[in-house]
């Protein structure tokens, strides 16, 4: 997993936290994934979910920052940051990426290229800050295939 | 293009010139996959509804048409493997209360008017409300079916496509003229139950609605 941010900062968007996002940003700004985990039900879960179904307190644990893209698409418009865009085309990717732990994450995919942009290609994570605000989460290619079958959703 | 067929029979649609899926093709992408002719535009106007009870309505200039069922589903989306997200709506599950309340099923819906944002969000809809099975919606659109003269007539006024883009109110005031047999030269042949349907947020809200040219029995 990268560590360092792949982009300089942009004056046209940012990124700002809240009490509730607090812990999140701590670890991007540190070169960390931070996703949930509830500690009951074995399952970990995407940093935007705030309870477990069972209703078990949930804790912040580090991800291993490695997915698999499930699904995406260009924007083919004016990219929101340079940095995210693709120097060439100019259209940004996004994409939703299932991470080794299970959940799905929405995030920037940067690097694309045909052979990378594919359900089961290898991708991790990388960080990027915009403007003044906080670093973000995005996914570029890792290199070697992905073995879907290693993707699970239990902690056990 | 089913849409633009219904739009050149709409005196009030914004797009009325012919439509080939190979004008389509062409269209420049807005955020692949989805191309500029895949969004619906933006449109000024307005629609008013007035809800009065059946006997005052007896007695009013405009012919009415009733309600007979209704029903909402904000499901919600695992977001992990187990998720449906983009290929389960809350229609599937808005769409089979609001026919139970009404007495109906998929085959006795005579005109089908769907909150059609994006080319994809009517297929979806297709599929969740029982009018084909599941990854079919593709194919019955292309058979026609949707289009003028087709089995099942849908987004007859244009939709928000090719129509005009009133949001919700754009279904409904479509279901409410075909009802009415205001439709003009797009009026439907059977037009006696329409079903509506209403989407809010990233298919996270879903409304439905049935509406019967005589009341409920």
């Amino acid at each position: 997993m990268s560590d360092q941010p792949v982009g300089e900062a942009a004056e046209s968007f940012s990124v700002s936290r809240d009490e509730a996002s607090a812990a999140f940003f701590d670890g991007t700004g540190g070169g960390a994934l931070m996703i949930r985990n509830c500690s009951v039900c074995h399952l970990y879960l995407a940093p935007h979910i705030t309870t477990c179904q069972q209703g078990h307190e949930l804790q912040w644990v580090r991800s291993k920052g490695i997915g698999s893209p499930v699904s995406w698409a260009i924007d083919h418009g004016p990219a929101i940051d340079p940095r995210l865009a693709d120097p060439q085309s100019g259209h940004s990717v996004f994409g939703i990426v299932q991470i080794e732990e299970g959940p799905w994450m929405q995030v920037p995919l940067l690097e694309t290229n045909e052979a990378s942009l594919r359900t089961g290609a290898r991708w991790r994570v990388a960080f990027v800050r915009l403007g003044e605000g906080e670093q973000i989460v995005v996914f570029v290619p890792g290199g070697v295939h992905c073995r879907r079958d290693g993707l699970a959703n239990s902690a056990g | 293009v089913s849409r633009r067929q219904w739009a050149r029979l709409n005196p009030t649609a914004q797009h009325k010139d012919p439509l080939t899926l190979a004008d389509h093709q062409k269209s420049r992408y807005i955020v692949e996959p989805l191309r500029l002719l895949d969004c619906c535009g933006l449109s000024n106007g307005a629609v008013a509804v007035v809800l009065t009870t059946h006997d005052r309505s007896a007695d009013l200039p405009s012919t009415p048409v009733f309600p007979w069922g209704i029903s909402q589903a904000h499901t919600g989306y695992d977001w992990d493997v187990r998720s449906n997200f983009g290929l389960r709506t809350g229609a599937a599950v808005a769409g089979p209360k609001a026919m139970r309340m009404a007495g109906v099923t998929p085959a006795d819906i005579d005109v089908l008017e769907l909150y059609d944002c994006y080319t994809y969000t009517c297929l979806v809809q297709l599929e969740d409300y029982g009018f084909c099975e599941r990854g079919e919606a593709g194919e019955l659109a292309a058979s026609g079916a949707l289009a003028p003269g087709g089995t099942v007539p849908t987004s007859t006024g244009g939709g928000q496509l090719s129509g005009y883009c009133l949001w919700g109110m754009t279904p409904l005031a479509e279901a409410i003229s075909q009802l009415r047999s205001e439709g003009g030269e797009r009026q439907a042949a059977r037009h006696d139950v329409a079903l509506v349907s209403g989407n809010g947020g990233v298919l996270d809200f879903h409304a439905s609605l049935i509406l019967g040219r005589k009341p409920h029995e």
